[in-house]
Parts: structure tokens; sequence; C-alpha cells
């Protein structure tokens, strides 16, 4: 039964990720992404996937997908119907699958996914024929079954075996953090003894456009923070995380390679495309969040901030940081690493978290770009070169337009 | 364990805007014609949409929804009937919306704007086309800062719904919560889903619960686990599981079992996301009226998996004064 529930523990049960799969246009694969969030590479080019001349910004982070994808249990009719972000995922679940060694007779593995827009690129396609050429059937069935994020749940399950409760929460661009949160509430809970999550996003002309249209994207160079900042840019990408009980990881030897201790999440009201000026969401998300894993500011060894760039957003989130830190935030450093790999949506939350559990596990802290003179408004140091330095937390913030917020907060491995 | 009770339902239906004219169509005194949509080049395809409200609601002149879409309006017009409130105000009310489709409309339409050209296209139409856009809105009509999540799914999204609603006033997370389930009708939609169903139509709507951990009228007793089609969908085989896992009611409200004469499909055509909510609805429904002491609803879904919910009747000796009056 999925009610009542079946809690298998009456006191809260620590959650490890014991795999980590992750997609950005840095590459595919956590040691490409490691060594490029490490050093602050950025990946940006001219977009190649759809046209962009009429649009006032012309790039983003997209990303060179392998000919192959990783084998599983799907077949070759399957794969080649699978869309962009289908793909993407697709290989994040896969190297997270792979890391995380789960044993077998996991038939009713709960998945719990972020997406904004699943695989919108086949809807589009299926929109363009549908006007232009109504009578041309051709493909339109797959192309409506395929970019729904049903699909790509239900391919995901076929890959690996297993068909248990499927989430896809669609909170806009805080969904991956949703996702990461809800799944860990189950295992803290003591529902469930595992969950596979994560989020995932392509590119798509209808949201370049639209981002385009508000006028949110960068038409220079994104840098979060920056007090010139000009906006955002767009990437794509997906990451996938394999949680878990310490007890479960601790029984079966697995290397636990970070902890997820806390989750906060709460509604911003004052707009449906404008964050509270003064952050107050993002404030309950951050302060939930910490409660929840048990620690104040002062336990924060780096923040990883939403900071997509644009003006209204990164000022509310410093504001918050800065309520949220008080005098501790002087020594919280922040960076937003969308100035690497852009604003991958409903991935965001996701890849970063997979890049929270990198650096923790790893001993680094990710750098920002592009910041040569920060917002006022931060009152707190801005990281913006490499730094090896083992924490002990982290906090990652993800906010998303309808005034969705979410917290994480993640803890070396013991 | 906490116990979940239902203390309010609502529906907007190609009915009507209520929970009554939905009970009266199942019940056979009122009847719905489809309506058609034109495609641009002037094809029109039939679908079952809701009326024009009787009268315009005081909830249409908040801000956020002056320029919002059907969805919207079909979302908070079913929230608030199920919270009872003319004039609403529920700050700590959690808020779980369940779609199928979303937005469709603006989507389909600044999507064609930006095809003509991405430089004119309508910065007003994007921001609602986010599946979010309209639990947004509701959060805030209801002046609600709690947790607000939307799941995309099929028809079965609402049941899970309950669950996840169920996890969270459970842990406290939330006081009360709506699940909501809420679709609008599109040429695009239509469509596409006659790739899949020919003579069937879509239909547009929206159903919502609210739930509660204080004792009300029904209780939802048990949700099925999820039957996934990931090998294919089977609704002859799910429907014999899903009664097996849930045992013997004297109710039992279906959607997506062919040949079920209770389909509320039937009636109303498939609402999509708003289906699997329009189903648990006419359960409780029953056991409301009187009808039943115990009401299961199974759906079916279109492309995710199929689930089951059974509620029951509350003895009245083990209510509170308040949730024992009639509604």
């Amino acid at each position: 039964m999925l009610f009542p529930f079946q809690r298998r523990s009456e006191v809260p049960v620590r959650v490890a990720v014991t795999g980590v799969g992750i997609v950005t246009a840095l590459g595919c694969g956590r040691a490409v992404n490691a060594e490029g969030f490490r050093t602050g590479r950025t990946a940006f080019r001219e977009v190649r996937g759809f046209d962009v001349t009429r649009q006032r910004a012309r790039s983003a982070a997209e990303v060179d997908l392998p000919e192959r994808l990783p084998s599983t249990a799907l077949g070759s009719r399957q794969e080649g119907r699978m869309d962009r972000a289908g793909r993407m995922l697709l290989i994040a679940a896969e190297e997270a699958w792979s890391q995380a060694a789960w044993p077998e007779g996991l038939e009713g593995l709960p998945l719990v996914l972020g997406t904004t827009s699943g695989g919108m690129a086949l809807g589009e396609e299926f929109f363009r024929r549908s006007s232009r050429n109504p009578a041309m059937l051709r493909g339109q069935a797959s192309r409506v079954v395929h970019y729904q994020p049903q699909r790509q749940a239900l391919d995901l399950m076929a890959a690996f075996g297993f068909r248990g409760p499927t989430t896809l929460i669609a909170n806009a661009c805080a969904s991956g953090s949703n996702a990461v949160g809800e799944a860990f509430e189950w295992i803290r809970s003591g529902h469930v003894e595992r969950v596979l999550t994560g989020g995932y996003d392509a590119l798509s002309q209808l949201v370049f456009a639209g981002f385009d249209s508000l006028q949110a994207l960068s038409t220079t160079t994104c840098r979060p923070f920056d007090a010139a900042r000009d906006g955002l840019a767009l990437g794509e990408g997906a990451a996938v995380l394999a949680l878990e009980s310490f007890g479960s990881a601790q029984a079966r030897g697995a290397a636990i390679l970070a902890e997820v201790a806390g989750y906060g999440a709460a509604t911003d009201r004052h707009h449906l495309t404008q964050p509270h000026p003064a952050g107050d969401a993002a404030l309950a998300t951050m302060a939930a969040a910490c409660q929840q894993a048990g620690i104040g500011p002062a336990d924060v060894g780096y923040l990883n901030a939403h900071g997509t760039g644009t003006p209204l957003n990164d000022s509310a989130e410093a504001a918050a940081i800065t309520r949220w830190a008080g005098e501790s935030a002087a020594q919280v450093p922040v960076s937003s690493t969308k100035g690497c790999v852009g604003h991958l949506l409903g991935a965001a939350g996701a890849v970063e978290a997979a890049l929270c559990t990198m650096a923790l596990h790893g001993g680094w802290l990710p750098p920002g770009r592009g910041v040569a003179s920060p917002d006022p408004a931060c009152r707190f140091p801005i990281l913006a070169g490499p730094q090896d330095l083992r924490v002990e937390y982290m906090l990652s913030n993800s906010f998303g337009f309808g005034g969705a917020n979410a917290s994480l907060v993640l803890r070396r491995s013991p | 364990m906490s116990r979940v009770f239902v203390h309010g339902c609502g529906v907007v239906s190609p009915a009507g805007w209520g929970v009554e004219p939905f009970n009266e169509l199942l019940a056979g005194r009122r009847d719905v014609t489809a309506s058609r949509l034109e495609r641009p080049d002037g094809r029109a395809l039939s679908v079952l949409r809701v009326p024009p409200p009787p009268a315009r609601f005081p909830w249409m002149g908040h801000p956020r929804l002056r320029r919002s879409s059907p969805v919207s309006h079909h979302t908070v017009a079913a929230a608030l009937e199920a919270l009872g409130q003319a004039a609403p105000q529920a700050p700590g009310t959690g808020i779980l919306l369940c779609v199928h489709g979303g937005s469709v409309q603006y989507s389909r339409r600044f999507f064609a704007e930006a095809l003509a050209d991405p430089a004119t296209a309508s910065p007003m139409l994007f921001p609602e086309t986010v599946f979010n856009a309209p639990a947004s809105h509701l959060a805030a009509v209801l002046g609600t800062e709690a947790r607000n999540d939307t799941h995309v799914g099929d028809q079965s999204g609402f049941l899970a719904g309950l669950a996840v609603a169920a996890d969270w006033l459970g842990r406290g997370i939330v006081g009360s919560c709506l699940v909501v389930s809420a679709e609008e009708a599109d040429w695009t939609t239509a469509e596409a889903y006659r790739l899949f169903s020919r003579g069937r139509h879509i239909a547009e709507g929206s159903a919502a619960i609210l739930l509660r951990t204080e004792p009300g009228p029904v209780e939802l007793t048990a949700i099925t686990d999820p039957l996934p089609h990931s090998a294919g969908r089977d609704p002859e085989r799910d429907f014999r599981r899903l009664q097996a896992e849930l045992g013997p009611v004297d109710h039992l409200a279906t959607h997506g079992f062919p040949g079920r004469s209770e389909g509320v499909e039937s009636r109303l055509g498939d609402g999509l996301g708003a289906a699997g909510g329009w189903t648990c609805v006419s359960a409780i429904e029953a056991i409301r009226k009187g009808q039943a002491e115990t009401a299961a609803a199974l759906v079916c879904g279109a492309n995710l998996q199929s689930l089951g919910a059974r509620f029951r009747r509350v003895p009245v000796g083990d209510l509170p004064l308040q949730a024992a009056a009639p509604r």
C-alpha cells in the first residue's frame, strides 16, 4: 500500500548518497564535471539546436551527447525513440546506478524526478507538423508519447528493471531540489530504504524564446552576483542521485559519498516571476533546511546559491542570505555555478546537489565566474576562484517561477 | 500513524461549476454537449468544455488571475469550493496540484508567436505556461506560503497526490492540504488525444479535495501501490489487482477501464489530469449522500500507472460536532 505508510523507523533516518550521475555542458560524467566545476570552467557557445537569429541572446550551455547510450535493459528501438532530455537523464541515471551498485530485487524502488518541460522539443515538433501539415500523421503519435515526462520515467524503470511509485515534480526551476528533497524525506521518515531521484531538462526553442521575451537572458556574459549583471544564461543537463538509508548503505558496505541532512521548501507568493525583494521565502527555506539538519549558518562551509544572474533574483537572494546568516555572513563562501553551465531549470537543483556531493567528497569548493565587482547587497564572500577546502556542510538554494523555493543541506560523509 | 480525513470537495466540469452539477450529471439528471475547437486550418475538433460560470466569481478579480488561463481558474474554483469559502484566506494550507497537460492554451499561443517571430513573442504569456502557475496563483489567493508542489502525470496522478498530501499531514509539514487536479482544453491536446482514442472526447475542468488529520465525515483509508505501465498498459489486469488490494466496497467509481458502466468518463469525457480527481470525488459523494459506507476510486491512467483509493464513512459518534454537521 502507498497509504497507510509502512514506517520502518520511529526516529528520523539518516540519508546517504551512494550514487551520483551528472550530465552538463561541461561533459558527461562525474570526472569531467568535477574537474570543470572545481576549476570554474565555462561551457557556453552559440546555440546549435534551433534558430536563435531573431533572439536578443544567442548563446547557451549545450550538451554534446555521445553517439551511443550506456548499456541498459532498453532495446535499440526504445533508445531510438528517446528525446534529448530522456537521453541525458538515462546517462546520468546509469552512472548513479552503477556507482550505487544496489542489490537485486528493487522492484518497488520509488523514482522522484524534477523537470520543467520533459521532452519539450518533441512537443514542439508535434505542434509544427500539426500546424503546417495536419494530414501528415506519421510519427505524431510517437512524439506525443515521448515528449511527456511520464515516458522518460517509464524508460528509466524499463532500463533498470524497477516499477515503484513515480513522482514527477514540476515546480519550475526548483523542481530538481524539490525532487531530491522529497526523496530525502521519504527515507528520513522511514517510509522506504532507497529512492532514485534527480532532475533533467533539455534546451528547447519555446523555453529559450520565453526567457528571451522576458529579457531575462544575458546578452553579454552571465555573471551571478556581479553588480553589472544583465541576466541569466540557459543550460541543459541532468543529475541523478541514489539515496538510501545509512543503515542500508552501511549494512552492504557501500561507500557513502555524502549525507542529505536537511530540506526546506516554501512558497513566495509575491509575484509569478519575481521574488520578494527581501527574499522572505528564500530565508524560510534556508532556515528550515538548516533546522532539520540541526545546524546554524556558522556551520555552513559553502553555499551554492540559486544565483541566476538576473538583477532581481540575485539581489533578493543576497538579501535573504544576509538575513539568514546574520553575524556569520562574512564567513560563508557563496558562489553560483550557473556562470559556468547556465541555468538548467528543472535539472538545476539536482545538478547542484550532485556537485555539492562531489565537492564535499573531494574537498573542494566550486567557484563562480564573471564577478568583477560584487553587488553591494552581498555581505558575504563571493567565491571567485578555485579553492580546495574540506567543509562539513554545504547549503544549496533553488528558486523558481511561481514562487517555488527550496533549499538542501548536504553533509560530508562520516 | 496519522489518519487522514476529507473535509471538502470541489469540482469544475463540463456539467458546470460545482459539485452539485457534477452529481446531477453522474446521476443522469443532466447532459453535456460537445463543443468544437477550431484548428488554424479551420477544421474543428470536438471536446467537452466547461460552460461559462453562472456569474463572475469575486476571486476572478484577484490581480494574479486577471491574465491567467482557464486551468488556473479551474484550479482556484475547485479549491475554494473544497475549502467552503467565498472570500478565502487559508494560510498554512499546503497545495498539491496534479496535471497532465497543464497550461496548454498559453503554451500553444506563445510557441506559435515564437515560431512566427521570437522577437515579438509576448512576455505576458510565457510565465503562465509553467506547470506550477495555477498552484502559484492559488497560493496567492489563499495567502499561504506553505508547501506547494505541482506533479505531472496521467489520470492517476490525483491519487498519488493524495498519498503525498497524507504524508505531509502525517509529518506535520502542513496543517491542511488541498489536492487539486486541473486541465484546460486546447486543439493541440484534442488532436493528440485523437491519435489514440478516436470517438472519445477529452474534457476540461478540475477537482479538489481538502484533507486534514482532524476527524471529518469521510476518511481516506487506503491508496494502493501503483501499477506502472512500464511493461505495457493492461486495464483488465490492473482492475483485478487494485480491487483485490482494496477489498470489497459498497460503491465503485472508475476511470480508464473500458466497458465499466461506472466509469466517470462515460458521462464526462476524459478529463486527463482532472479525471482522477473526478473519480475520487464521485466515490466520496456516494458516501456523503448516504449511498455507501465504503467507496473506492480506481483509475487506469493513460501513460504512467494505475492506482486505487479507498474511502469510508466516519460514524457520527466519532466526529466533533462541527464536522458532523452537513456541508
